[in-house]
């Protein structure tokens, strides 16, 4: 590590305390050391991935640097294991929603995601590579996902194969075949909409998933055993056990012992692994032992009030400095839905005869967010997590272009409001979400800041009226 | 013999929307459907009455968004409009809505429509895949429980001489439709495409057997007057290409027309593929499940391999039928499936056509009229 590297005072004094860390260990058995994690997540202090420190965190809080090592050591990670002969798959339109985590990891392979979007093009002020992929695919396209897959493209990132859910992630199956020039084997799966009880939909799918194993079986020369996607499936149901557990610490605590950018950093890492669920699933650990341990002796995080107004993010979440900005205004924000619908859910049947079937079982009939699922269920299913969240209000984010969320913000709110009187406010993310200060640090745009505030002010007057009337 | 026709189609769709009401009031059942590929025989066979709901008009659009999003394309949006909104034609008749899903718009907006209006949904979901043995399998499954949900729908059941005579009926519709397009393309049917697609429209909304004897008169008289409706002043053939063109969405069709040009084809799924490729060979629910899976689909479809795509394929095979100069390709603002797929289409046309294309990306309204008059006197210009 670069040891001359200055740090700000509290940044220095945290490195102590995580040194006294455990190691992780990678999914391929690599020892990675708490110095080597500290250099890797403390790159923004030297120009690499340097707006990730524009916003304010909780830098009481160790743990939450695994998780930026594991987010920000992903490409030189996914490097290392090309090169050892390891198959790598982009999984376009989710690592999440179509069980691809499972399949990947159980086919001795390693998937990449969403992840890489935030790392190059956000942290790193790539946004020219944001307009190219719009120029790839379409102005109206949603952010994200174009360019990641233009990093496969170009080559940013060693790419083995392609694998892309169709049909039921809005935008993301329109650019599928526009990848289709492109020298990288590409695999569709098709979840048929609405599938959710029909015996002919699960066999579709299943018999889908096992041709997509055998796929990836011939990419990588071995192929993967019943045993072997069993493992996958265990793997994957290891790491949600660890981000339940999280949200269960969140949810039971009186105040959150998370700040809202943290809470972030921890979801933000569930998209799509950080390539690697395995060590992803001790960096949970570790942070759920920190947070257990806050909770009982009462630490509050910092920035948050003493009895901040609960704010659930459903869809998707405001960009960093709206978080900061809800701690500022004395509340806290949770969620979001989009992993929460993830890893709330019923596992992935394990250890069964057929693997495929158990995952395609889960992702049509289980998976609350599986767009396959009528909107009806998704909603009765998030009545059940606000009931563990107790929120005082909800904002719904939809991203620019995304075709998955907003069309059903409204049908949702109606059902919420019915259920627990409670504020829903609907906002959309701009293409660029964040604009740029004259201090070079990305700021809140005035129309998410003026509604953000006009919200919570309202949430606020609303705790005093309620409290009068009791 | 033009303005005969139209006066007349006119009339009968007049007609219509007072007669439906009225069987309603008797009993029958109105089923609303979204998309091309619902199989209207079935329906038909049922008793009940299919039509296919959707207007373009500004102002339902603006209900819609209510209800949806502005992200949702402007045609679901007319649709969840019409729909939703008290005193409109769809609204007040349709007793079960349903669909043929083949993008997550098409399924929200029937989830949007169940939840609102409180009506018997229900939906028809349809592989996206290219059809193999597997596909088939799923879709003639699919296909039942699409006909089981009618039958309750409609408290009938489906019997084996009443769905011939349907499918006899719907394969005559369609065997006309094509000799209308082939009339109109050997530039004798003495129409616009405006007034083609306005004829091939009206069988959303008319009985099928009074559309049968309609279609059937116009080409009678269009083959008896083509000689002198022959016109071949060389206008440049176009096709267009892309997404839904509703009723009422005209205003690219004129303004293309109006700088001289000749459509003479189209890939809709609001204009030509609601017949092509349908002929029922087998009039079976099997034999129906089999030619709808087969038909050209949209740009949904998920082909792996560029030279088999089927959409460009069934584009491509019109474009040599009915010799097209030109292509426009239409998309509508957050129809995601044309939209990101221009670049690509304009690619294949050339390559394997020789065929330029201009892409439009425009929303149902007519504050655009200008720029896009613009646009399309540019393109025919390098014709």
């Amino acid at each position: 590590m670069d040891t001359k590297m200055e740090l700000p005072p509290p940044i220095a004094e945290l490195r102590e305390k995580f040194l006294q860390t455990e190691d992780i260990v990678l999914q391929d058995g690599t020892r990675v050391s708490p110095e080597e994690m500290w250099d890797v997540a403390c790159l923004p202090f030297r120009g690499k991935y340097r707006h990730a420190i524009d916003f304010r965190y909780d830098l009481e809080l160790v743990s939450v640097f695994k998780h930026r090592y594991l987010q920000m050591s992903c490409i030189p990670r996914i490097k290392k294991m090309h090169d050892k002969g390891v198959p790598v798959i982009f999984t376009f339109g989710g690592g999440m929603g179509f069980t691809a985590g499972e399949i990947v990891y159980g086919c001795h392979a390693i998937t990449y995601g969403l992840t890489n979007y935030f790392n190059e093009v956000w942290w790193d002020e790539k946004w020219d590579l944001q307009e190219e992929a719009h120029r790839w695919s379409s102005f109206e396209s949603c952010p994200g996902e174009p360019p990641v897959a233009l990093m496969a493209r170009d080559g940013t990132i060693p790419t083995d194969m392609i694998i892309s859910g169709t049909g039921v992630f809005g935008d993301l199956p329109c650019a599928n075949q526009l990848m289709r020039r492109w020298p990288i084997p590409l695999h569709f799966i098709d979840i048929p909409f609405n599938g959710r009880g029909k015996d002919w939909a699960l066999e579709y799918l299943t018999d889908q998933l096992k041709a997509t194993v055998d796929r990836i079986s011939q990419i990588s020369g071995k192929k993967a055993t019943t045993d072997d996607l069993n493992k996958g499936i265990r793997m994957m149901n290891d790491l949600f056990d660890t981000y339940r557990e999280y949200a269960e610490i969140v949810t039971s605590a009186k105040v959150p012992p998370i700040a809202s950018m943290e809470n972030l950093i921890v979801t933000g890492s569930i998209f799509d692994f950080c390539s690697d669920p395995v060590a992803l699933t001790q960096a949970n650990r570790a942070l759920n032992a920190e947070l257990r341990e806050r909770v009982r002796k009462g630490v509050r995080p910092p920035g948050i009030a003493e009895d901040p107004i609960r704010v659930y993010l459903a869809e998707k979440m405001p960009p960093p400095p709206g978080l900061n900005l809800i701690d500022d205004l004395g509340g806290v924000a949770m969620g979001p839905e989009v992993t929460d619908s993830y890893y709330l859910f019923e596992p992935i049947a394990q250890d069964t005869d057929d693997p495929c079937r158990a995952m395609a079982e889960w992702s049509l009939n289980k998976s609350p967010w599986s767009n396959a699922l009528p909107l009806e269920e998704r909603t009765k299913w998030l009545v059940k997590v606000l009931e563990k969240y107790r929120p005082e209000g909800v904002i719904f984010t939809a991203v620019w272009g995304c075709q998955l969320d907003p069309q059903f913000s409204r049908y949702m709110a109606d059902e919420i409001k019915k259920k627990f009187d409670i504020p829903w406010m609907m906002t959309v993310l701009e293409d660029v979400a964040v604009e740029f200060g004259d201090d070079g640090k990305y700021h809140l745009k005035a129309n998410q800041r003026t509604r953000i505030e006009g919200f919570m002010e309202m949430l606020k007057a609303r705790r005093k009226s309620q409290k009068r009337e009791t | 013999m033009k303005m005969n026709v139209l006066s007349q189609l006119n009339d009968l769709l007049e007609q219509r929307r007072t007669e439906i009401p009225k069987l309603r009031s008797k009993g029958q059942k109105v089923f609303g459907y979204v998309c091309c590929k619902v199989p209207v025989e079935i329906v038909h066979a049922l008793g009940m009455i299919p039509i296919r709901i959707g207007v373009a008009a500004e102002a339902k659009m603006a209900t819609g968004k209510e209800f949806t999003h502005q992200f949702t394309c402007p045609y679901i949006k007319c649709i969840v409009g019409e729909m939703l909104e008290q005193g409109d034609f769809f609204h007040d008749n349709v007793d079960v809505i349903s669909g043929f899903v083949t993008c997550l718009t098409v399924h929200r907006c029937l989830e949007v429509l169940k939840q609102y209006t409180g009506k018997t949904t229900f939906y028809l979901t349809h592989p996206l895949n290219p059809p193999t043995k597997r596909e088939e399998k799923f879709y003639m499954a699919e296909i039942a429980h699409f006909v089981s949900q009618l039958e309750a729908a409609s408290g009938k059941k489906l019997d084996n001489p009443r769905l011939k005579e349907s499918v006899e009926i719907f394969n005559w519709i369609r065997v006309k439709l094509r000799e209308l397009c082939r009339l109109h393309s050997m530039n004798c049917s003495g129409l616009r495409w405006s007034e083609v697609l306005k004829i091939i429209q009206a069988g959303f909304l008319l009985d099928a057997k009074q559309y049968l004897a309609f279609l059937m008169e116009t080409i009678r008289k269009i083959e008896a007057e083509k000689e002198e409706l022959q016109d071949s002043n060389g206008a440049p053939r176009i096709m267009l290409i892309g997404s839904p063109m509703l009723p009422g969405d005209d205003m690219l069709i004129k303004i293309i027309e109006d700088c001289g040009a000749r459509i003479v084809a189209d890939t809709l799924c609001t204009g030509m593929r609601t017949f092509e490729d349908l002929v029922i060979s087998e009039p079976t629910i099997a034999g129906i499940a089999q030619t709808y899976l087969n038909s050209n689909p949209c740009a949904s479809a998920q082909d792996l391999e560029i030279e088999k795509d089927r959409r460009l394929k069934h584009t491509f095979r019109l474009i040599r039928e009915h010799k097209v100069q030109g292509a426009v390709y239409y998309a509508l603002r957050f129809c995601d499936h044309y939209a990101f797929k221009d670049d690509e289409t304009k690619q294949f046309l050339a390559e394997k056509a020789g065929i330029p294309m201009i892409s439009i990306h425009s929303e149902y309204g007519e504050t655009e009229e200008g720029r896009l008059r613009t646009r399309i006197e540019g393109f025919l210009e390098t014709l």
